[in-house]
């Protein structure tokens, strides 16, 4: 994996193929924003269970429901940031206030001394990653050049996950320093999240409504803004796009059967205790693979056609169902799955942002993305508890067989779909 | 372009201000721990003046002071004495007369749990390391068996998946007998296997083998009776969490679910089933303890949740309220001198 900016000696390929090895500033500082948040948030996941249980006294049951209570008031937020995002015309506003909200917790978390206390930073983090990442989104899309969008998605998730790797790190260094002074880890998780928010503050480009100048209003000349204002009928237009709603659909479809990576964890714990000693390792080990294949997946998706590799991402997903079940010994079974799932991210994730902002117009990028998203979401949890009830009744391994079966038929029904509705030679 | 030339030297001192911050406010707390926080990791010597005479409870203490999360003592005939200290750090422990268990937490690349498995006078005999954060510690009443839940938790915070691992240790040799839920598991007679099996809350019985422990499975709790020799569990139609048998073995204490993330503790006489609820002042989550054969001590946490909990007590038939008994302290354990 490499990664060349625009003004740097490019490959030797000449023309058109070596705008693709160019990735524009803006994506680059979008990375680094979330990089740098990622690493800010991750630090929290590595020490919140152990600081919510010991030092707040939450229970494994009060930890769930804290966790279903963030779930749902995300997806509210995401959706309705899309649509503002667009009608301000002003995406870059928009994501700056859902990083900046999570931010701004960080800090807060040193005062919060009760377990409720915490539970409400935890969800107004939450909403701000919820209405950050559609707008973000739109942005990386507006930068990019159609051709290369799989590509610029996958630098940004790569940086991204970057930052979930270097987190829980950080965390414990700061912990071998100080052990047990959760504080400060609460004031360096601080300080990552502002340079993020300050690395898309200050430095990523904006987009503002209008470069005309404000005192000629009534000039249709003057007021005509770069890109025109979200209105009713844009959002009507967005349902009614065959190509949009068509890959949202078959997105929603295909991740109604895809078994969360918390439950493929808990299905190697079972297969070996002693797996439970590394237990965070493997979502290191996830991330590592992620981020390998980002890239020249998001590339070869901008070649090959985008929902292709989308498509056979979810080949690789029943791959790790196969691997799961299957009687291969621990290491090989826990590398294969984390390596086929990192593959399915890699395949899944900006690829379907790359698929879905192709399809749509500048004036209601957002909305779709988060569209697009919440669509995901809400299938997302279709999926566990479909597979909570499934596994609880009848057992992990037939769990996973119906969930494979599902999906192996979900795959077959879109890959003819997608061969009828993609020419070849047009690769959207 | 001059603008932009702010941008960049606003956002250089933005990176240096708040990493200047951080790294100074780590150095500073690195520098008040290594003069305050002293407190000598946990030897192998045991703690001078331990045990103490007469009938005690031991408890985590969770005044803030230079000895915060350390193990101290009152004699049962005045809990409201000034309780002696000791050098040992535990987030739960329990001892009997002739050996305990205490969990810490490790917190190293991985945090883990570790398990120091003592002697009567708190000297490590075996310091072992298991996964997860440590929940629930219990020794049998003839300091053979010790038994420990931890429970590890999914890889993000934001998906809440968690597991229980509970171990039953052979004090003696310090082996492990395994997770508990690797033990035959029967119901109504018949095997029963089931892939979500979690097991927690071991509390042994007087007779050297036998305990109860809570065993979930489809989102059911069950109570049910382990035997360590044949390494048995059968599931009872009981849905109770967390139980404790009172020191004659006729009682059993347990959590009982009243909503998603509250509980109160319910007496259970195991010979009629005949059962009271213990009179707490909010909901209680923790493995109960025996005070003597008609009183039950348990933690509280103070309203709203924290780790500056009390110890309280009730009588078992709810005839009376629970009142404090031991100011902050956490995870008591009644040491009789018979």
């Amino acid at each position: 994996m490499y990664v060349s900016f625009r003004n740097l000696p490019v490959d030797r390929r000449a023309g058109s193929r070596s705008r693709r090895a160019a990735v524009p500033r803006t994506v680059v500082l979008l990375g680094l924003t979330s990089l740098f948040t990622d690493i800010s948030s991750e630090m929290l996941t590595a020490v919140l269970p152990v600081f919510l249980v010991l030092q707040l006294g939450l229970s494994p049951a009060q930890f769930g429901l804290v966790d279903g209570l963030y779930r749902g008031v995300a997806g509210v937020s995401t959706m309705a940031a899309g649509v503002l995002s667009d009608w301000l015309r002003r995406p870059k506003l928009v994501a700056s206030v859902g990083y900046g909200l999570s931010a701004v917790t960080r800090p807060m978390l040193l005062l919060a001394s009760t377990a409720v206390g915490v539970a409400g930073l935890i969800s107004v983090d939450r909403v701000g990653k919820g209405i950050r990442t559609a707008p973000r989104d739109a942005m990386i899309a507006t930068a990019s050049h159609p051709s290369d969008l799989g590509y610029n998605f996958g630098v940004h998730r790569a940086l991204d996950t970057i930052g979930a790797m270097l987190g829980p790190l950080v965390a414990f260094g700061v912990l071998m320093l100080v052990p047990g002074q959760f504080d400060a880890v609460f004031v360096v998780s601080a300080a990552f999240g502002f340079v993020g928010l300050a690395v898309l503050v200050l430095l990523v480009p904006g987009h503002p409504p209008s470069a005309a100048p404000r005192a000629a209003p009534t000039a249709a000349t003057a007021a005509a803004p770069s890109r025109p204002r979200l209105t009713r009928t844009d959002l009507t237009a967005l349902l009614h796009s065959r190509a949009f709603v068509r890959r949202v659909g078959l997105a929603g479809l295909l991740t109604v059967f895809t078994v969360s990576d918390a439950f493929v964890f808990l299905a190697l714990l079972d297969r070996d205790e002693n797996l439970a000693r590394v237990f965070p390792l493997l979502a290191v080990g996830l991330a590592l693979a992620y981020t390998v294949f980002a890239v020249p997946v998001g590339r070869v998706a901008d070649r090959w056609g985008r929902m292709r590799v989308y498509l056979a991402g979810h080949v690789a997903l029943l791959g790790v169902y196969a691997v799961v079940v299957g009687s291969l010994g621990t290491v090989a079974t826990a590398v294969v799955a984390l390596l086929l799932m990192g593959l399915y991210y890699a395949a899944t994730d900006g690829v379907l942002a790359a698929a879905v902002s192709a399809t749509l117009p500048e004036v209601s990028r957002a909305s779709g993305l988060s569209l697009a998203r919440t669509v995901v979401a809400v299938a997302a949890f279709v999926s566990s508890v479909g597979f909570g009830l499934l596994s609880g009744r009848w057992g992990a391994d037939l769990a996973y067989l119906l969930m494979g079966l599902g999906l192996a038929v979900a795959v077959g029904a879109a890959v003819t779909l997608v061969r009828r509705s993609t020419p070849p030679a047009v690769l959207p | 372009m001059s603008s932009a030339r702010a941008r960049l030297v606003t956002f250089a001192v933005v990176v240096v201000m708040a990493m200047g911050g951080a790294v100074g406010y780590v150095l500073m707390a690195a520098r008040g721990e290594s003069t305050a926080a002293l407190a000598p990791s946990p030897g192998t010597s045991a703690s001078p003046g331990f045990p103490p005479p007469g009938d005690f409870i031991a408890f985590r203490r969770t005044a803030v002071d230079a000895g915060y999360g350390t193990v101290g003592t009152v004699p049962v005939a005045d809990p409201a004495a000034a309780p002696a200290g000791s050098d040992l750090s535990c987030e739960r422990l329990h001892l009997s007369r002739t050996g305990g268990v205490c969990l810490q937490v490790d917190r190293a690349a991985v945090t883990t749990a570790r398990v120091l498995l003592l002697r009567g006078d708190l000297s490590v005999r075996h310091s072992l390391s298991t996964p997860g954060i440590p929940s629930r510690a219990r020794v049998s009443p003839d300091g053979r068996w010790a038994a420990t839940t931890t429970f590890v938790v999914g890889h993000s915070y934001a998906q809440g998946g968690f597991s229980t691992q509970t171990e039953i240790y052979d004090m003696e040799s310090g082996d492990s007998l395994g997770n508990v839920e690797t033990f035959a598991v029967s119901r109504r007679g018949r095997p029963y296997s089931a892939p979500d099996v979690n097991v927690w809350g071991v509390t042994f019985a007087g007779d050297g083998t036998s305990f109860y422990a809570t065993v979930m499975t489809g989102g059911t709790k069950y109570l049910a009776r382990g035997d360590i020799g044949t390494r048995s569990l059968v599931m009872l139609d009981v849905p109770a969490e967390c139980p404790s048998l009172s020191p004659d073995g006729r009682l059993l204490a347990y959590k009982s679910a009243t909503g998603p993330t509250t509980w109160e503790v319910r007496v259970r006489a195991l010979a009629d089933g005949s059962e009271a609820v213990v009179d707490a002042p909010r909901s209680v989550d923790d493995q109960i303890e025996w005070l003597d054969d008609d009183h039950v001590v348990f933690g509280l946490a103070p309203p709203g949740g924290g780790a500056r909990a009390d110890v309280w007590v009730a009588p078992a038939d709810g005839s009376a309220p629970a009142e404090v008994l031991i100011p902050a302290a956490w995870s008591p354990a009644v040491v009789r001198a018979g």
